[in-house]
């Protein structure tokens, strides 16, 4: 879902820069001395996952992680997001470097919204509730990002409806593993190490 | 801490699984053969760019100068509409879009090659038939030394430009090597954010 340099217009382009700047800068602020390496890590997740390329629907697709990344990192995926699409458009060329600020818009922050939808069903004390959160965050994390991309292409005049149904349909793959996968790490997270858990720290 | 290392693993074993898998990023090439310009569309996956927007610009003068949708494999031709630098644009929708260029010298010397080599041909063929018999046919003038030398050259050219052509499409392939560095970018990265934390504690 990485947009092209030279598809968007200058007004798309700055205003998701700005939106992207003013996330970037609280997400490193919130980002505590502790929470630095886990970062780092899901940043390292999240440029790779790039690669893993779905060979399901008719559009070329791959995983994005961002919705376990907005989990795990809350606000602090932001920085990670953008540190891994730079990479990712410097070494592999996807995206470029003037649609950087569209691009970790976009991805970041349907991350934030996975975030504080499962700190919000965290809450609820019932079985198997962070396992089925974690599925349908890793879903909500491709399903906002496939949103915003068709939004972002709007002004290129590409019609909304049919591109953002285009979308929609060719990552519902994609929004099917990523939640398995979410739900898998949740779940394994749960038992090892809960406290990493938004909503359940001690 | 037990939880970074399970993370690093799965780390690990995606660079590995990954090592063939190439993503979505949508590439264009295109070469000059005779009076027309070849042009090859596909995703990073290998996969052809099928019925996707293809436009021409002038390099300098950014004006549109002929279009066309790519065909089942990928590929669009089109005659050189000026000998002029060319920019070839590729749209592949959804916010996909490649690139390619084509110099002006590149253009001016096939296409000049070309012209040097149709007249001389047509020249040869009148020559022929105002002098139906030769005094010497063992005795080749310049002229037809040139045009069978431009053939000779063209044909043993082919096979090298066709493994430029693959060398280039391989190259944009995502090898491990970038994927190792941007990986030591992070660590570097997260270096730096601790440093900078840890004063400021």
């Amino acid at each position: 879902m990485h947009i092209s340099e030279g598809v968007l217009s200058g007004f798309v382009l700055a205003s998701g820069a700005i939106f992207a700047i003013a996330g970037v800068a609280f997400g490193l602020k919130k980002t505590s001395y502790e929470k630095i390496p886990e970062v780092a890590v899901l940043t390292s997740a999240f440029f790779i996952a790039s690669l893993i390329h779905i060979p399901i629907g008719p559009a070329s697709i791959h995983l994005v992680l961002n919705g376990i990344a907005g989990i795990l990192l809350g606000w602090s995926v932001f920085p990670a997001i953008l540190v891994g699409l730079s990479l990712q458009a410097l070494f592999f060329q996807f995206g470029g470097f003037t649609t950087l600020g569209v691009n970790t818009f976009n991805m970041a922050f349907p991350a934030i919204i996975s975030f504080l939808v499962f700190k919000t069903m965290a809450k609820y004390h019932k079985k198997n509730i962070l396992v089925i959160a974690g599925f349908i965050c890793g879903m909500l994390g491709i399903a906002g990002g496939t949103f915003l991309v068709a939004v972002s292409l709007l002004t290129t005049g590409e019609a909304f409806l049919p591109v953002a149904k285009i979308l929609i349909i060719s990552h519902l793959p994609v929004m099917i593993i990523e939640g398995v996968i979410t739900a898998m790490v949740i779940g394994f997270l749960q038992k090892v190490s809960p406290e990493l858990l938004p909503g359940r720290e001690v | 801490m037990r939880i970074t290392k399970c993370f690093f693993g799965l780390v690990m074993f995606i660079i590995f699984y990954s090592c063939n898998i190439f993503a979505h990023k949508v590439n264009i090439f295109a070469y000059i053969e005779g009076s027309k310009v070849y042009t090859e569309s596909y995703f990073n996956d290998g996969r052809p760019s099928i019925s996707s927007k293809v436009k021409v610009f002038g390099h300098k003068t950014g004006k549109l100068l002929c279009s066309g949708n790519t065909d089942k494999n990928g590929k669009f031709s089109f005659d050189i509409p000026r000998i002029v630098g060319l920019r070839i644009v590729l749209t592949a929708g959804l916010g996909h879009m490649g690139e390619y260029f084509l110099s002006e010298d590149e253009i001016k010397g096939v296409v000049g090659a070309n012209k040097l080599l149709n007249n001389s041909i047509d020249e040869n063929i009148k020559i022929k038939k105002t002098q139906p018999t030769r005094k010497n046919p063992k005795q080749i003038d310049n002229q037809q030394l040139e045009i069978l030398l431009k053939q000779i050259v063209k044909k043993e050219v082919a096979p090298v430009k066709r493994k430029i052509f693959r060398i280039e499409k391989k190259m944009e392939k995502t090898s491990i090597r970038e994927i190792l560095g941007g990986l030591g970018y992070i660590l570097g990265l997260m270096g730096v954010a601790i440093y900078f934390k840890y004063k400021n504690r």
